[in-house]
């Protein structure tokens, strides 16, 4: 089966809390268009679903951290759902596991 | 049945043809031996002796089958290269992973040294696309082999001469607040990789990529 390349972005909001699922992969071409594709106004937690998230590059990783910075500014928070044990396994390289806290 | 059953037969390698083949008129021999009416300790011992003789072939033929198709994967694993040449530009990395996957399907890399790889080559490809050429246009060569030490690829540009293995290593320990965005692709690269090096040659940046490999069956 070929597998679909570009990011796929699907967000639903439920009182202050936006639920985003991606499919696809973050590079620097797609990972810009997630983080201008938030309305952060509102939204007090954002709650990503990785589990059809193939890879995450280093653009994914810098795109995870600006959103976590925007919702620290917020006192917010930011989650992250079903991330396969090869991008948690990045995460953990980069010193990112404890920030962001990428849950099985 | 017979026709399936003589399908499969043909399918089976040389060394194992003869095991079944050496089987069956053993068979056969032990029959026409207990059927004679004199058997003592004497013929019993010839007709083991026998047994042990086939046995010995077979495992003689089946070593030197296997010892030839190694040397033959070898050999053909050292010179089987390929290449493929793109515009440094980001719009192409869906290409480069397409190119990669499917040389690695066909190498029998394993899915988790694919991953490793396919991370990799995105971080060199777009450090390439983004600050080796001044005029848009310019290309990367990406070259593999499988050796017998791992699956290898090579990342050329004739961009300006530039050591991206040299960048500063960030502070993965640092707050996110403090934390530095840049630096993370080449980390990261220098983590998933065996080996990585950097040659400039010919007026080429040459990165070359070592992965080891599980291969798969």
């Amino acid at each position: 089966m070929e597998e679909d390349k570009s990011l796929t972005i699907a967000q639903k909001k439920e009182n202050d809390t936006l639920y985003i699922t991606l499919k696809g992969w973050l590079d620097p071409n797609t990972s810009p268009m997630l983080v201008n594709s938030i309305d952060f106004s509102d939204v007090s937690h954002v709650v990503f679903d990785l589990s059809a998230v193939e890879y995450v590059f280093s653009a994914g990783l810098r795109a995870f951290i600006q959103i976590k910075r925007t919702m620290d500014e917020k006192n917010g928070s930011i989650t992250l759902k079903n991330v396969s044990p090869s991008i948690r396994s990045i995460f953990e390289y980069t010193g990112l596991e404890s920030m962001l806290e990428p849950q099985p | 049945m017979m026709n399936a059953l003589r399908l499969w037969f043909n399918r089976q390698s040389l060394s194992f043809k003869f095991s079944i083949l050496s089987c069956v008129f053993f068979v056969l021999f032990c029959v026409i031996f207990f059927m004679c009416k004199n058997v003592n300790f004497f013929n019993s011992l010839a007709l083991f002796g026998v047994f042990v003789l086939f046995i010995l072939i077979c495992i003689y033929l089946i070593c030197k089958e296997k010892k030839q198709t190694t040397a033959d994967s070898k050999s053909l694993s050292s010179t089987s290269f390929s290449n493929l040449t793109l515009e440094a530009d980001n719009k192409n990395l869906p290409q480069l992973f397409d190119f990669l996957t499917h040389d690695m399907n066909q190498k029998l890399v394993d899915k988790e040294t694919q991953f490793k790889l396919i991370m990799v080559a995105e971080e060199i490809f777009s450090n390439i696309a983004q600050y080796a050429y001044a005029q848009p246009g310019g290309t990367v060569d990406i070259t593999t082999r499988l050796l017998a030490e791992g699956y290898v690829v090579c990342f050329a540009d004739k961009g300006k001469k530039f050591n991206p293995l040299k960048n500063k290593t960030p502070n993965i320990k640092a707050d996110i607040k403090d934390r530095n965005i840049g630096g993370l692709g080449v980390f990261l690269s220098k983590k998933l990789s065996d080996k990585i090096e950097y040659t400039h040659q010919n007026g080429q940046n040459i990165l070359t990529v070592h992965m080891h490999i599980k291969k798969t069956n």
